[in-house]
């Protein structure tokens, strides 16, 4: 929820309106079903910190991660009011950190709620990862997320009635969610065996449950592929994600510099800035 | 953007494999929330705040010191034009749709007068006089209000107020465009979020909750100054300026809109809001 950071006391009311409450029940539901006394359970993107209060009382020895500290705010506040201070961990830090904070075969479980589709592939290949290595060896990895309907009709009619709903989320708690592509593929070529996979709302919301593959010698060394830049969007996207109130961001192609975009998102990926060998041209 | 994303992209792009010194150019604006300190904990890269605007990195990259002419946060005249597009385009939709939906024999007159005023206000902003967006606005339709009357009482020869529906309308129009409920920055707080304190609405249920408006000026503590010339790089809106040889001191004061772009980049801790 990139937009939303500068107001997490609206974050759960906001959630809750665009996924119909179905957020929360979706939290209650893995952790009864996945959570048992004594495990170790980390939350990726804890946010307001809900999974973690009901994994915690659940039996769990919990840690959550997020990069917000206003969202870490207010779940400080609300494990205090919960009675669970000192039982639930939190770091601040990025899901690509995690590798300097946590040691190998740490977790039972590894769960990230509507968290994953903020992520951008770079980052997404580098957290599986890194996932994959903090599981215990029968750990599971949970992810629940929002994600794009294969089927055309399904995502249309998806996108309708989605519309009004994604609307008043942004005007009451300035966010908005991102569906995901192909997150059960990518889950796979990380290394991971999917176990199940449940689909609702017209196929738009997964629920997906994995664990790493053992044969684990595949220590494969992705390096990504920086992309170039397309410097011109196509005239519809374009005129789609102004009126999105984005701005488009426009490389200069007089830089001399060889700008390379390290995803193919627009709008999120960091670039590389290059100088070829002979130096700038001059302007 | 924070410290977390750029130690993301550092991760992710794997720079730290492919390049061999330990630099980082920040972009200007990302100054109030990087700790730079965090940054080289986790990525060994020491960070160093650029100019402002992409298109002036390949000059910073010739010669460091220019980033002190090119930090400023600047609207130029496309940019307005930009934003003025994009912060109304979903609102013109919504409300033509109602308008359609109504009274659409008004879609195409009322449309045509939303951009065209809202194109006076955007590109006119520098020159309106007003402080705040929605005083602006305000007298932009004071001004159309009046060019109204007058083209009733003398063009028309009729009584200058008789198209008083339409000068409502207008002002509908003006004030929306202008309306700021937050202020532009968090020192320049608008009238409109004035007025709803004085109307007794701290706040509108989860819809809008007035916050304390006052994160005040900025402060130098002087003897903690070190003349590191962090803040004068850092500030979007020219508030330091050199003393003497090299000493570096808070010069327009007035211009501060608390950014804590300086306050949070300071390493002595000198700076202060207050």
């Amino acid at each position: 929820m990139k937009i939303l950071e500068n107001r997490p006391e609206r974050y759960d009311w906001g959630i809750r309106i665009l996924s119909g409450g179905q957020a929360n029940k979706i939290r209650k539901q893995i952790v009864k079903t996945y959570v048992k006394q004594g495990m170790d359970l980390l939350d990726l993107g804890c946010g307001t910190g809900s999974l973690l209060i009901d994994a915690a009382n659940a039996g769990a020895n919990t840690t959550g991660i997020d990069t917000s500290s206003g969202m870490l705010a207010v779940a400080r506040n609300k494990i205090a009011g919960a009675g669970l201070e000192g039982k639930i961990t939190l770091h601040q830090i990025g899901i690509v950190e995690l590798d300097s904070v946590f040691k190998k075969n740490s977790f039972d479980v590894i769960v990230s709620t509507l968290a994953f589709s903020e992520l951008y592939l770079e980052e997404r290949i580098l957290a599986l990862h890194q996932i994959k290595r903090l599981l215990k060896p029968n750990g599971k990895f949970i992810i629940a997320s929002e994600v794009r309907p294969e089927n055309f009709l399904k995502r249309m009619i998806h996108s309708l009635v989605r519309f009004p709903l994604a609307v008043l989320t942004y005007l009451v708690a300035q966010t908005g969610t991102k569906p995901l592509k192909d997150i059960g593929e990518e889950v796979s070529n990380s290394g991971f065996t999917i176990l199940s996979e449940q689909r609702s709302f017209l196929d738009s919301f997964t629920l997906l449950t994995a664990k790493k593959q053992e044969d684990d010698a595949r220590e494969t060394n992705i390096l990504p592929v920086a992309g170039i830049p397309r410097g011109d969007l196509s005239f519809f996207k374009s005129v789609w994600d102004f009126i999105g109130r984005w701005f488009p961001i426009l490389l200069n192609p007089d830089l001399g510099l060889s700008a390379n975009r390290i995803e193919i998102h627009p709008f999120c990926s960091p670039v590389i800035f290059t100088l070829p060998l002979g130096g700038l041209k001059s302007r | 953007m924070n410290t977390h994303s750029v130690i993301t992209a550092i991760k992710t792009s794997r720079i730290n494999e492919r390049v061999n010194h330990s630099r980082i150019i920040l972009p200007q604006f990302s100054a109030p929330g990087i700790n730079r300190q965090l940054l080289k904990n986790k990525t060994g890269r020491t960070g160093i705040f650029g100019p402002a605007y992409s298109k002036d990195i390949p000059l910073f990259l010739r010669d460091k010191k220019t980033v002190y002419k090119h930090n400023r946060a600047v609207f130029s005249f496309p940019f307005r034009l930009e934003m003025l597009l994009s912060m109304n385009f979903m609102v013109w939709i919504v409300l033509g749709i109602i308008t359609l939906l109504t009274a659409s024999r008004f879609f195409l007159p009322l449309s045509a007068f939303f951009w065209l005023t809202g194109f006076i206000l955007y590109s006119g902003f520098p020159v309106i006089p007003g402080h705040s967006g929605w005083l602006k606005a305000g007298v932009l339709a004071g001004l159309e209000i009046i060019a109204i009357a007058l083209f009733s009482a003398f063009i028309l020869h009729m009584p200058p107020f008789v198209h008083w529906k339409i000068m409502l309308t207008i002002t509908a129009i003006n004030l929306w465009l202008g309306f700021d409920l937050r202020g532009i920055v968090a020192s320049s707080p608008s009238e409109a979020e004035w007025l709803m304190h004085r109307a007794g609405f701290g706040s509108v249920g989860h819809l809008y909750k007035a916050e304390q408006y006052s994160p005040g000026k900025i402060h130098q503590n002087i003897s903690r100054c070190s003349d590191c010339r962090m803040c004068l790089r850092v500030c979007p809106n020219g508030v330091f300026g050199i003393e003497g040889e090299n000493k570096i001191r808070i010069q327009r004061q007035d211009k501060c809109f608390a950014c804590t772009a300086c306050v949070t980049q300071c390493a002595e801790n000198a700076l202060f809001l207050t």
